[in-house]
């Protein structure tokens, strides 16, 4: 269980990052969504052990982090935003630097492991080629080796999914998936898709502040009935955006596609009800936030 | 008109464009100047060169040593010529570091943050980039030189320092701008514009760093100190050519030969078109090398181009992942577990990678070999005293390169440790490893230990390098010891201690040019400690010029400091590495100060640092006390002041007796540098008025001491170290009395104040390396009267009493050792050592484990000596050597050379006087020899491991020539003592190396003799003081520059006298003036010797002319071609003609030749055609040669006869 308590990060310059997280995050995948700049990165650090928040207390296992950082080092799984590795190793040899950094032991031997931890995330063909010959999708599958090396009972992803592409997107999906069940896994994204598809709790930080905290079909439910989508001309579209609650509009054939959510009101001409997304639950919420 | 509107528009487009280009170059040079502004590496560069304007207004800097304490013309520090010398010297020693980093990193920053993709995709040029880069970095260095410069006029023309108000001339700006332009700027551009080019061909920082290393070890080794004195022009000029910094022209064309404080304060420098083309050389190759980067830039990072790799198997050209398949993963991850790994293996863990990362370096191998060569490899002995060049034996090797060593290990230590730590950060692994569970401790220590040993590699590899010289010069065995004690014992924890404090450093700072910048500053520090000599064993982190190597013992006098000091910043060391591990930034730490997280009390936190702190501060106290104690510490020195405070004035000229016996029995303790002493002396007043007191000094500090005199106790009044006794009744003219006295005494106590050669004055060493002691040492016997050196330091030193015309006439005391006596010395040393003194050995016996030997004089002697050595003793015809037994390389050479003395300077000198002469070798704590009736003493360090005579014909003295040297001192200097005033000790020194030339020419062979007469030509040359220098005659060894006068003008003038007089005619004058003044009392200077070698002159007025000038005045000849000398051939003829002019002030005979060949290599066959001319000063003389044969050369005094300065610009090599 990890529990986060009054969470407030200032930087120099008076930037207030994050200004009282309240989390409470049991085993399973738990994602944190928000815009860029709402504070995940720095949410994500302090949870790393790597930033020393302004105030505020993180516990994990009986123990608070923000003073005993060397505490979750021991069972964590870290994948950063912004990383590299030493360009002149191969993967392997990188691989199993970190494993031997982080301790980890495997019967068969640490470079077994690794060739099974690189099959994992299906870098076999690229073990022995220098790190720096790496494509940017490559580095980031590394990354995800790195991370769940030694099955640590908490990893931290923060924005994992950025360069890879679909297939390996899903790749990754599933391996997390599996990866959850028996820990915590925290999951940083910008991308509601990530948070659509692989957490069943999550949390919407926006501007320093969690704003929502629930799960998936929840959000979505409580749209339920109040989404509706039409076309828009161009030269309407402004007095619309002032006018109604427009979550999403989209420029399709030259025509705006809009969707408004509507509690309580007549949906005007030409709109439909539609399925709600959690793409629109995040704009709402989003939106809501900001506004008040 | 649509033509007309058409070229407008490309004109428009083109002054828009070339608008733009500007536009954009002063967008990429504002952004990095701007940026460089706020640079913590820039201020601390700039707080540098602010304090180096301070050091230079007050005259810490001066091109000469002219003693501007004393009432000496002084020289001005605003004067062009000082302040061209240190701007010459400024940008290789100490600023060369800096520009490089400050050219060569923003271009590999630019890449590590890459933005050159995002850069490359604008309208932005390479050529606007790329001098955009270089022309702000260079305006950013320009800045600090700028300011510096400013805030130099500032401290020597608007606010001086009224403490040296006297070293500020009048204000010229030209003196302070031109030296700026010739010497600075050149260099700024060639260091910076080279970095620059390795910046951007190789985007490794590291080499950047290594160029300007590699540049201070080739000037430190080379370009400032390799002058060789037979170079020909060419060469010289070539030389002066590759020298960025532009030192070996100032120095070669204007200081090397002293022109005179006056000449320099008011000079300007006059800048030959030669030169200043070779400072605009640099310019452009610093220039071209950013055109050169530019263009690569441009090829290879604009738009990367196809480079055709061999793709490696299985590899396409795309990333080969199989298309995905869904499948149930019953274990998604593999069987593995974490654990808790030890710390040990965690470092383990990091050094391996770290030295696997060092070794896919190549140019850290280079740099290691680059170290090894040019420190360790080449001939390492140079020139050391008395104009020698040793040989090249493992202790010596080990001890000069222990220090270029250090700073060159430091310097790697510096760039490795850094990069690796920076590495983190610039690869963004920092995230990762971070937060991994390894320990900062480990981290840390897994790194430094890496860099550890990349140290000891370094170290093996140069001590390979050396022993490879050694075995190749087949000059001594190889020994392992040396490198062991000096490399391992002593430098390895320098390392530890250096590499702490980069590791604390960039904890602290969280930079690397911040890191790069406070390490610069240390070391620039420790070079002004060095300059200054501020450094001691509490302070002297790197060992500088700590150790002298004696293969008797090393370590005798300060072993204890030595290890004090090293245990001293090993705890130094982990209190750094355990504040590098406190504030290593593995985690950011947050700034405010409302809410601050604490996750340890205060207390805690505040005297965690402090337990760590107090070891080092603990041991530092306890080196200070230490050193203060001992011999060379406040203790001492203020009981030395208040003896001289108590006893200048009233004993300095107070009358005193003469000794006439020393009766002395000496047990000797090396182990313990301890003695006990029991003895008397007999002294007689000679004057015609009674003696009232008798004043002996003793500040040994002796236990139990005990005074008598004529046999009964007497307690003398003690005036801190003057002992005087009141003799009742009063001594009476001729009167004698005996002063008997006996005491406990230890040599050298404590330790040093920062090892290293002791400037003790006469020797005191009574060490388990041996003993060497004299009886003018008043820590060691009682001297007769007041001691004038003792008490005297800067603030109090003196000149000479100015004796006045004629002060020779009537009787003149004995300069030094006044005083003719008989010596009884009866010494009781442990069994292993055999122990001298004067005169013959009478008795010897050995039991209990004691060796008891009895010294008498068989004639007497004006000083007595004891030295003591485990030794053994090779005998030559009517001579003894007493030596090291691993000594051997000399031995027969200096048993040639006392036999040698023996027989030719008593028919020379005549007869000597008496029985016996050795020579004993002493350890080389001291570079120096006593050439003390019947007992030289050498140091190992002259003479003993001198280069052979084989192998050193063609460069000066050898062993021979310094045993001749020593061995005349038995006729010049104790047969003859000189007397007391200005001139009177060139009879001594002078006189010895007049000898040496004469026994050189005998037994050697002239052009051995000329070898060593140019050589000491050139000395003085470089040496002398213009401004202070007085006559030979009036010279006192007093001021800067009369020692070269005494030992190297006196010796040249006696020899161009004997030119004069004839060889015969002037052996016969010597042999009389002994004769005549040998046993006194009235003692003779140079105004007695002129005057006793007058009759001996076969022309009166050219002896007169000959002795004013040489004697009375202070005039030199310089020769200078006037026009290029031609060589015609005629037939079977050859003419050669010229033009010589005298540039000097001194007039002689001399001999113009044109030759062939050289005549000091065996092999080649030397011909000549000369002829004698005389120039006066000023004037100059058509010379015509014929000759059959084709001259290569033509020479001024080709046989080396006329003393001259700048002898090499006489000499005209034909092309």
């Amino acid at each position: 269980m990890l529990a986060v308590q009054n969470l407030v990060k200032v930087y120099p310059g008076g930037i207030a990052a994050l200004q009282g997280v309240n989390l409470q995050i049991g085993n399973g995948m738990f994602g944190l969504l928000g815009p860029n700049g709402a504070g995940k990165t720095t949410f994500m650090k302090i949870l790393a052990g790597l930033l020393e928040p302004t105030a505020g207390q993180v516990i994990f296992n009986d123990t608070n982090i923000v003073e005993n950082p060397q505490h979750i080092w021991a069972h964590l799984g870290y994948l950063p935003q912004d990383f590299g590795f030493y360009p002149h190793l191969t993967g392997e040899e990188m691989l199993l630097y970190l494993l031997k950094l982080k301790g980890v032991q495997s019967e068969n031997g640490l470079i077994k492991l690794a060739s099974e931890l690189l099959e994992r995330v299906n870098l076999t063909f690229a073990a022995k080629r220098k790190v720096k010959d790496y494509s940017a999708g490559m580095r980031q599958r590394l990354g995800i080796a790195q991370a769940i090396a030694g099955k640590p009972p908490l990893i931290v992803v923060d924005e994992p999914t950025s360069g890879l592409d679909p297939e390996e997107r899903l790749r990754f999906y599933h391996l997390l998936s599996e990866l959850s069940q028996e820990r915590t896994v925290i999951l940083s994204t910008h991308i509601v898709e990530d948070v659509a598809v692989l957490c069943p709790r999550f949390a919407v930080i926006f501007q320093g502040r969690v704003v929502s905290e629930t799960t998936p079909t929840l959000a979505i439910s409580e749209l339920n009935g109040s989404l509706y989508e039409g076309i828009v001309d161009r030269e309407h579209l402004a007095k619309f955006v002032r006018d109604y609650f427009v979550t999403q509009t989209i420029l399709y054939e030259g025509r705006n596609r809009t969707r408004i959510h509507l509690k309580d009101a007549p949906a005007p001409a030409g709109f439909h009800p539609v399925k709600p997304t959690l793409e629109d639950a995040y704009f709402i919420i989003t939106r809501h936030a900001a506004t008040n | 008109m649509l033509q007309q509107t058409d070229e407008r528009q490309r004109i428009d487009v083109a002054r828009t464009s070339r608008s733009s280009a500007l536009s954009r170059f002063q967008t990429v040079f504002s952004c990095d100047f701007r940026y460089n502004a706020k640079r913590p590496f820039y201020w601390i560069w700039f707080l540098l060169m602010l304090w180096n304007a301070w050091l230079m207004s007050m005259g810490i800097w001066l091109i000469r040593s002219i003693d501007t304490a004393v009432g000496t013309e002084k020289s001005f520090v605003n004067s062009e010529f000082q302040i061209a010398f240190v701007f010459a010297l400024m940008p290789g020693l100490m600023l060369g570091l800096f520009m490089a980093i400050g050219a060569g990193t923003p271009l590999i920053r630019d890449a590590q943050q890459k933005v050159n993709d995002i850069f490359n995709t604008t309208s932005l040029q390479p050529r606007e980039y790329v001098w955009g880069k270089f022309l702000g970095a260079m305006a950013s260095s320009m800045v600090v030189i700028v300011l510096f410069l400013l805030t130099l006029v500032l401290l020597n023309e608007v606010v001086p320092n009224p403490v040296s108000a006297d070293i500020h001339g009048p204000f010229h700006l030209r003196n302070y701008v031109l030296p700026a332009f010739v010497f600075i700027l050149p260099m700024m551009f060639f260091v910076s514009g080279v970095c620059f080019a390795i910046s951007e061909f190789t985007r490794k920082a590291f080499l950047v760093y290594l160029f300007p290393v590699a540049l201070l070890l080739f000037i430190m080794g080379f370009l400032r100190a390799w002058f060789p004195v037979d170079a020909s022009p060419g060469f010289t000029r070539f030389m002066q050519f590759v020298d960025p910094t532009g030192f070996r022209w100032l120095k070669q064309t204007w200081l090397i030969v002293d022109r005179g404080v006056a000449f320099y304060n008011t000079q300007n420098i006059v800048y030959d078109s030669g030169f200043l083309l070779s400072r605009l050389c640099y310019v452009f190759f610093g220039l071209a090398n950013v055109e050169i980067s530019r263009r690569h830039y441009e090829k290879k990072h604009v738009r990367i181009p196809d480079q055709h790799l061999k793709h490696e198997s299985g590899f396409a050209g795309r990333d080969e992942s199989r298309p995905y398949k869904l499948k149930i993963l019953v274990n998604p991850l593999p069987d593995m577990l974490r654990t808790e790994t030890g710390t040990f293996s965690q470092i383990l863990n990091v050094m391996r990678l770290e030295l696997k990362e060092m070794a896919s370096q190549p140019w850290l191998f280079a740099f290691i070999a680059m170290i090894a060569i040019v420190l360790v490899a080449p001939d390492r002995t140079g020139e050391g005293p008395l104009h020698l060049i040793n040989i090249y034996a493992s202790g010596p090797v080990a001890t000069s390169a222990m220090f270029p060593l250090s700073i060159m290990i430091c310097f790697l230590i510096l760039f490795t440790n850094t990069e690796s730590l920076y590495r983190e950060t610039q690869t963004g692994f920092g995230s990762i490893i971070y937060s991994t569970p390894i320990r900062t401790f480990a981290l840390l220590a897994g790194k430094g230990f890496a860099n550890l040993f990349v140290a000891v590699f370094a170290m093996l590899v140069s001590f390979l390098a050396a022993a490879f010289m050694i075995l190749a010069s087949k000059e001594a065995p190889l020994e392992f010891r040396p490198f062991i004690q000096i490399w391992v014992y002593l430098m390895f924890p320098t390392f530890i201690f250096w590499t702490a404090l980069v590791l604390a450093a960039f904890s602290l700072t969280k930079s690397r040019m911040s890191t790069y910048g406070v390490a610069l500053a240390f070391f620039f520090f420790t070079g002004w400690g060095i300059v200054n000599s501020k450094l001691n064993w509490v302070t002297n982190w790197a060992l500088v010029n700590t150790v002298t190597w004696s293969d008797f013992g090393s370590f005798d006098i300060d072993w204890s400091a030595f290890l004090l000091n090293r245990i001293l910043y090993v705890a130094m060391g982990i209190s750094l590495f355990v504040l590098a591990v406190n504030r290593f930034p593995r985690r950011s730490k947050d700034r405010n100060q409302r809410g601050r997280v604490e996750s340890h009390p205060r207390l805690f936190v505040a005297l965690k640092p402090a337990f760590f702190i107090g070891l080092p501060v603990l041991l530092a106290f306890s080196l200070w006390l230490k050193l203060e104690q001992g011999f060379q510490g406040s203790a001492t020195r203020n009981a030395e002041k208040d003896y001289w405070r108590k006893n200048v004035a009233t004993f300095i000229n107070v009358p005193l007796p003469y000794l006439t016996r020393i009766d002395l029995d000496m047990r000797l303790q090396p182990a313990t540098r301890s003695f006990q002493m029991q003895g008397s002396y007999e002294m007689i007043n000679r004057l015609e008025k009674p003696l009232y007191r008798v004043p002996l000094t003793g500040v040994g500090r002796w236990r139990n001491l005990k005074w008598s005199v004529n046999g009964k106790p007497y307690k003398p009044e003690n005036r801190s170290g003057m002992f005087v006794f009141v003799p009742e009744p009063p001594l009476q003219s001729h009167q004698t009395m005996t002063i008997g006295f006996s005491y406990d005494g230890v040599m050298l106590p404590g330790i040093s104040r920062n090892g290293g050669y002791l400037d003790l004055g006469e020797l005191r060493r009574d060490l388990p390396a041996g003993t060497a002691l004299t009886g003018r040492n008043p820590w060691f016997v009682p001297v007769l009267g007041f001691v004038g050196t003792i008490g005297v330091d800067d603030q109090n030193r003196y000149e000479p009493p100015d004796p006045g015309p004629h002060f020779y006439e009537g009787i003149t005391d004995a300069g030094i050792d006044r005083s003719l006596l008989q010596t009884r010395i009866q010494l009781d040393v442990p069994e292993e050592y055999f122990a001298t003194s004067m005169g013959v050995l009478k008795s010897e016996r050995v039991s209990n484990g004691r060796r008891i030997l009895l010294w008498e004089s068989d004639y007497p002697v004006r000083v007595f000596n004891v030295v003591a050595g485990k030794w053994v003793s090779k005998k030559g015809q009517s001579s003894v050597v007493y030596y090291n037994p691993r000594h051997s390389y000399n031995i027969d050479t200096m048993l040639l050379g006392l036999d040698s003395a023996r027989k030719y300077y008593s028919q020379w000198f005549g007869p000597y006087v008496w029985k016996d002469l050795r020579m004993n070798e002493f350890p080389a704590y001291a570079t120096y020899a006593r050439g003390n009736p019947t007992n030289i003493f050498f140091s190992e360090g002259i003479g003993f491991l001198t280069k052979s005579l084989d192998q050193r014909a063609q460069f000066g003295l050898s062993a021979f020539g310094v045993t001749a040297h020593e061995s005349a001192h038995q006729w010049w200097g104790h047969m003859l003592a000189p007397g007391e005033g200005p001139g009177g000790i060139v009879l001594a020194e002078g006189m010895a190396n007049f000898a040496t030339f004469c026994l050189t020419e005998q037994v050697e062979g002239d052009l051995f003799r000329q070898s060593i007469a140019k050589q000491i030509e050139a000395y003085y040359g470089e040496n002398r003081a213009v401004s202070s220098e007085r006559p030979l005659a009036q010279t006192t060894w007093f001021r800067p520059g009369d020692e070269t006068v005494i030992y190297d003008k006196g010796g040249w003038v006696f020899w161009m006298m004997r030119n004069l007089l004839g060889r015969d005619q002037m052996y016969a004058g010597l042999t009389a003036f002994i004769k005549k003044w040998h046993l006194g009392p009235d003692h003779p200077v140079l105004e007695d010797f002129v005057k006793d070698m007058k009759p001996y002159a076969a022309e009166a007025q050219a002896y007169d002319e000959f002795v004013k000038q040489w004697f009375f005045e202070v005039k030199m000849p310089e020769y200078r071609y006037v026009e290029k000398p031609l060589k015609i051939q005629n037939g079977n003829l050859w003419e050669v003609k010229t033009v010589i002019r005298n540039v000097g002030n001194a007039s002689m005979p001399v001999d113009v030749a044109a030759t062939s060949g050289n005549r000091y290599e065996k092999n080649e066959k030397y011909r000549e055609a000369r002829t004698e001319v005389t120039i006066l000063p000023g004037e100059q003389r058509s010379v015509l040669l014929r000759c059959n044969f084709e001259p290569s050369r033509i020479v001024v005094d080709p046989d080396i006869q006329v003393f001259q300065l700048q002898r090499n610009a006489a000499t005209f090599r034909f092309p």
